[in-house]
């Protein structure tokens, strides 16, 4: 009994500090419109909750169509496209990225770094009187895969071909 | 239809001369017979898929000097592969497809036709697995397939030839054509105003069938567009993406309505994740 309760501590532990890193890691997300939380990411999984539009959540992962969120105390799954990001500042999904990114930025700023990958944005303006550079371009064409390579490619992770076909703007077959 | 019929043979006329006729007539219909070219697509003649690719290639060439391009070798073939492999699901895949990944800090991706696609650095580093890079390169992919930016080039270049009374056929062959070199220049100026909304949302849904024909989650791309949603708009390195393309949300709108129907089916379809981290570990811990 006694073991079990240490044991049910641990866990609780543990659940804290998983819910502290994944609060961290965390991108925040609105309902957009009301849709139902499931235990599991399929459709016919039990629904643990409507939730209400505009209702605020964190998203932990993805699975497919499916986003794993928290919703105030409950954990579960809901439909990725009936949620809206909002937009942050320095806003990235993976926040871990999003941390360094915006670190290297800084020191960037700061070491007086003047390679082209700083943190000036392209314009309309950096495409007028572009000249060519055939040298770049010459690297790029020996970057080509041909068929068979990308076919091994493709094979190593187990990819399998659908049928789909186009879709027009409703959603029916083009 | 006799007014229509007059049109259409100005229109003739300008296609097959390099002189601007003088009459004062010709001058009065100019102006509705550039209204008439837009729709008028007949009047543009297509080039051969060697002109496409000759063409593509000046585009490709000054997009190059944009930056440079990224060193890692690993990252390159990566996304080479990733690519080609989605373009075999296409209806061109014997196109000289090739991909290139820039070093920039800018989050976007241009395709130019004839099958060169380039890709930021900027985004690569937004994306979280294979699913979402292959959905990127899809919807560029599907730019060249649906050859948005070469409809979008030879019909700029036709009005531009129109008012300076050039021919309007557009012949690529020479590659020291000067009408060739206006055409691409033209041409790689239009990357910094974008393409009709349309397109944009075409290649949406053209990108996510390609996804999923190549086996992947075709999530990918409304993933992708999502963590573009949750980007501020004035953060740097991303104006030009949001200036030329519709508003993520309404991309996303789109996608609902269309993968709503019957892409559950693809739940099971793998997002390649380990790989892509795998591969773009060294870029993240350089940043």
């Amino acid at each position: 009994m006694k073991r079990q309760h240490r044991h049910f501590l641990f866990l609780c532990a543990l659940a804290t500090l998983s819910l502290n890193v994944s609060a961290q890691n965390a991108d925040k997300a609105t309902v957009a419109r009301s849709a139902e939380l499931k235990a599991q990411p399929f459709s016919d999984a039990a629904t643990l909750k409507t939730l209400a539009e505009n209702q605020k959540l964190d998203v932990l992962s993805r699975k497919a169509s499916w986003m794993e969120v928290r919703a105030q105390d409950m954990t579960g799954w809901v439909k990725m496209l009936s949620l809206r990001f909002d937009a942050r500042a320095e806003s990235v999904s993976n926040s871990d990225n999003s941390a360094k990114s915006f670190l290297s930025l800084v020191k960037t700023g700061s070491s007086g770094s003047t390679t082209t990958t700083g943190a000036k944005g392209w314009s309309k303006e950096s495409f007028a009187n572009l000249s060519p550079n055939p040298d770049r371009f010459e690297k790029m064409k020996q970057l080509s895969s041909n068929k068979s390579d990308a076919d091994a490619f493709a094979k190593q992770e187990n990819l399998k071909e659908q049928e789909q076909a186009y879709l027009n703007a409703k959603g029916g077959a083009q | 239809m006799k007014t229509s019929g007059r049109i259409s043979l100005i229109l003739a006329g300008l296609l097959c001369t390099t002189h601007l006729a003088a009459e004062p007539q010709f001058k009065l219909d100019l102006g509705k017979a550039f209204q008439t070219l837009k729709s008028a697509k007949s009047a543009i003649v297509p080039l051969t898929e060697e002109e496409e690719i000759a063409l593509g290639q000046g585009v490709a060439s000054n997009l190059m000097s944009l930056a440079p391009l990224l060193a890692d070798q690993e990252v390159q073939t990566y996304v080479n592969r990733v690519g080609r492999w989605i373009s075999l699901h296409s209806e061109r895949p014997d196109l000289p497809w090739t991909f290139a990944v820039l070093d920039h800090e800018d989050i976007n991706a241009f395709a130019a036709p004839g099958g060169y696609i380039v890709l930021t650095k900027g985004m690569l580093l937004k994306l979280r697995s294979e699913a979402e890079l292959a959905g990127v390169l899809a919807h560029e992919i599907a730019h060249i397939v649906r050859k948005h930016h070469l409809n979008a080039i030879q019909s700029s270049n036709a009005k531009i030839a129109a008012k300076e009374g050039l021919s309007l056929v557009m012949d690529a062959k020479g590659k020291t054509d000067e009408r060739l070199l206006k055409a691409i220049s033209a041409g790689t100026e239009m990357y910094g105003r974008g393409l009709d909304k349309d397109d944009e949302f075409e290649s949406d849904r053209v990108g996510v069938v390609l996804a999923a024909r190549s086996g992947y989650d075709p999530f990918g791309l409304p993933a992708a567009l999502q963590t573009l949603q949750g980007i501020t708009s004035d953060s740097s390195g991303f104006q030009l993406m949001l200036e030329t393309h519709p508003k993520p949300s309404d991309r996303l709108n789109q996608l609902d309505r269309i993968m709503s129907k019957d892409f559950e089916r693809f739940d099971s379809l793998p997002d390649v994740r380990n790989r892509f981290e795998r591969i773009t570990s060294r870029l993240r811990s350089a940043k």
